[in-house]
């Protein structure tokens, strides 16, 4: 964080609405891999704003039209409210709001979207060429102290949740806190509630030893849905090799991010994504890898307006620490260029295999590892 | 934690606590000349008729051993102990439960006197009534806002202590496995108690949050009911180094009356002065104080009191908070300070063994008396 969305929401900003394309632009023939419309693929985390706000009928329809373009089977969503206010009753019922928008906003375009409960949900999305909706939690704030709202919240169709986002909650540190504490005997008691009801528990934005030792304590395998590698960018927002092979041998999977964590410097392009996949499947084998974007599913029009609002974004995520001390805002986005597409998963399976990967492996990257992961807890 | 009279009135067994038909006098003999003109203060001791609608017989005894006391002060905690977090409905608890002490206050003011500044603590000791400092036992009424310091303030609350035994988004309280150090909000919320003049109180907190705690104030902190880990090694007890550490910034620990300060069997007044002594050993003379964490009327010692205290034990035990194998006869008071003036009492015992009336004035109240006072202005 900031994220995106809600960093938009709060400056009362409405850019993404206007940056969206007239158009979308289609994908370029030459650039798919054959395989992709038979694939199941899963992004660990983007943003679909008419599932999370009231849009006009000009970004509804571009949304929807960037929805069917994408060729993915299912997102994880997050849905709560991230970040302090999370704990406080208004961040309850905020988040409670949400959720419900969410819901019936999939209702009202059920042609497009598929609310995902189960396994069965993810194989019906991708039959029916509809997107599966995974509803997450950024932060794990809305349970409050109430392990009983677990069940709650899952009752209401959430079936991730990550447990800090980037400062301290009750549960355990995110990785602004300088502390870096690990889990609380609270942080403990939700993890296995999270296991007993099971919902996935998510560690990214987690400090180091928060996601170490929620990776332990967990029963079950884990997600670290939209995160890079530390060895490749040593900044706070990414994972160490030790807790990748950890979570790798406990039988996870971490999406890689589309965001400038990708380097410590400049703005990160394909081949930056392609090392961190890479990287990440060296430490932790094929069948952990998968991709987490972070990004809005359509593709961004980078208009004027556009292009000033992310310097001011992005100068103050700079200013907040979040991309390494002295990093230049120069020249960054929270999304890769030249995946810049609706159908960015598509593209980026395509330079997978011209580099060699096959096609077993690139599909377990694009989500059947995430697949597997979320079939293997909710049972 | 759990605090007794919560874990007695969950229990439903307030009645079987009630006040002695009369009171254990203090041992003839075993008072110190001085105490009288000494400005005593605990820094932590609570009177049932704040949290209770106590009246008839219970409110007079509560009211009498105020009086028999010769406390010139003590910190009362007015919230959360603990118990409840971050919702609304604490938020509401906590001042209810204020705006209940302060009314409590005003109805007996013949025996007490709410403390705002240093000026109303010489009136108390001057005036022989009881000054009640209003305290948090957690930040968790501040909730995801330190601007809630000046609302606090305003309502009379004058020393927060940062957590309570678990974590909050401050820091970690002492039952941490993870001994977290304070967040950035914390450092937050310190800047702000600092710049509010409300008095930081690490008690309660894991190693590093009492370590950071010292660290980032800017004021004098204190450490108002703790043991020395050099003598009890427990996760309640503060070590030598958080010890200096708090001295060197001009701070005071409150030595506690509860069984953290041996590892065994039930502490008694020598186990106390024990504490003591090391504290003045590596903090001086002017960075030691007593906070006793009880009630300031003697506990009456029945056959019913007995029992209970025992299932009260068990669940302490069971909760971490004693560990395991330690005697089902520990109790949260000193048996031998189990009487209203137990500060006269135990300065006798420390004249006894030497130390001089300057010191044990400082130890009595003094030394809190002036961290207050500087925090205060």
């Amino acid at each position: 964080m900031p994220n995106r969305r809600d960093f938009l929401l709060v400056a009362g900003a409405t850019a993404l609405a206007r940056a969206l394309p007239a158009q979308p632009p289609a994908a370029s023939a030459s650039s798919g891999w054959p395989p992709y419309r038979n694939t199941l693929s899963i992004d660990g985390e983007s943003g679909i704003k008419l599932l999370l706000e009231d849009v006009d009928s000009a970004t509804a329809a571009k949304e929807l039209a960037a929805v069917r373009a994408s060729g993915l089977g299912a997102t994880l969503l997050q849905v709560a409210p991230a970040g302090p206010s999370g704990l406080s009753d208004a961040g309850f019922e905020e988040t409670q709001r949400r959720i419900a928008h969410c819901r019936s906003a999939i209702a009202a375009h059920e042609e497009a979207f598929l609310l995902v409960g189960t396994t069965a949900d993810l194989a019906r999305a991708q039959r029916e060429q509809r997107l599966g909706v995974i509803l997450r939690f950024q932060d794990s704030t809305p349970l409050g102290f109430d392990l009983d709202r677990v069940a709650l919240f899952r009752d209401l169709g959430v079936r991730v949740i990550q447990l800090t986002h980037n400062g301290r909650n009750l549960v355990g540190d995110g990785l602004m806190e300088p502390g870096n504490a690990g889990l609380s005997n609270f942080g403990h008691a939700v993890v296995e509630q999270l296991n007993a009801q099971k919902v996935v528990v998510d560690l990214a934005h987690g400090s180091q030893r928060t996601i170490a030792e929620g990776i332990a304590a967990s029963k079950a395998p884990v997600l670290i849905s939209h995160a890079g590698c530390r060895a490749l960018a040593d900044l706070p927002r990414n994972v160490g090799d030790a807790e990748l092979r950890a979570m790798a041998r406990r039988g996870g999977a971490i999406g890689i991010i589309f965001w400038p964590y990708l380097r410590t410097e400049g703005q990160p392009t394909a081949i930056d994504l392609i090392a961190h996949l890479e990287h990440a499947i060296k430490v932790c084998g094929e069948d952990h890898v998968g991709l987490g974007t972070d990004g809005s599913l359509a593709p961004v029009e980078r208009t004027p307006e556009f292009e000033k609002e992310n310097r001011e974004i992005i100068r103050e995520t700079v200013a907040g620490g979040f991309f390494g001390n002295g990093r230049s805002a120069e020249g960054l986005y929270m999304f890769i260029a030249e995946l810049n597409v609706a159908d960015r998963f598509d593209r980026l399976a395509a330079m997978l295999s011209e580099r060699g990967h096959a096609d077993a492996r690139i599909a377990k990257i694009l989500g059947g590892n995430f697949a597997r992961v979320m079939g293997d807890v909710w049972g | 934690m759990p605090n007794r009279r919560e874990f007695l009135s969950l229990a439903g067994f307030a009645a079987a606590f009630a006040l002695p038909a009369a009171r254990a006098a203090a041992p003839a003999g075993a008072t110190w000349p001085p105490f009288r003109n000494s400005l005593a203060i605990d820094g932590e001791a609570g009177f049932d008729l704040f949290y209770e609608d106590a009246d008839g017989p219970a409110l007079g005894k509560d009211l009498a051993a105020a009086r028999a006391s010769g406390l010139s002060a003590v910190l009362l905690s007015v919230g959360p102990n603990g118990r409840f977090w971050l919702d609304d409905a604490a938020f509401a608890r906590t001042r209810i439960s204020l705006e209940r002490c302060k009314a409590k206050v005003a109805a007996h003011a013949d025996t007490f006197l709410l403390v705002g500044n240093a000026r109303d603590l010489a009136s108390a000791q001057h005036e022989r009534r009881v000054g009640i400092i209003p305290r948090f036992q957690g930040s968790e009424p501040l909730g995801e806002d330190a601007y809630r310091i000046a609302l606090f303030r305003e309502l009379g609350v004058r020393v927060i202590q940062l957590t309570h035994n678990r974590r909050n988004l401050v820091g970690d309280g002492c039952t941490e496995p993870g001994n977290a150090g304070l967040s950035r909000y914390g450092h937050e919320v310190v800047e702000r108690l600092n710049s509010e003049k409300v008095v930081v109180d690490l008690a309660h907190g894991s190693q590093r949050t009492i370590a950071e705690g010292i660290a980032a104030s800017k004021a004098p902190v204190l450490i108002s009911h703790t043991g020395c880990r050099a003598l009890a090694d427990l996760p309640r007890n503060t070590g030598d180094a958080q010890l200096r550490a708090m001295a060197e910034r001009g701070g005071v620990a409150g030595i506690i009356f509860w069984p953290y300060l041996r590892t065994d069997t039930q502490p008694m007044a020598i186990d106390v002065i024990r504490h003591i002594e090391h504290a003045i050993d590596i903090c001086g003379e002017d960075h030691v104080g007593i906070g006793t964490d009880g009630t300031v009327a003697p506990t009456e010692r029945t056959p019913a009191f007995e029992k209970d205290n025992r299932e009260y034990m068990k669940t302490m035990v069971e909760e971490g908070i004693f560990a395991p194998g330690r005697p089902p006869d520990l109790y949260t008071f000193i048996p031998d300070l189990n009487m209203a003036d137990r500060f006269g009492v135990l300065a006798a015992k420390l004249s006894a063994r030497g130390h001089g009336d300057a010191r044990i004035a400082k130890i009595l109240g003094g030394n809190f008396a002036r961290v207050l006072g500087e925090v205060w202005g």
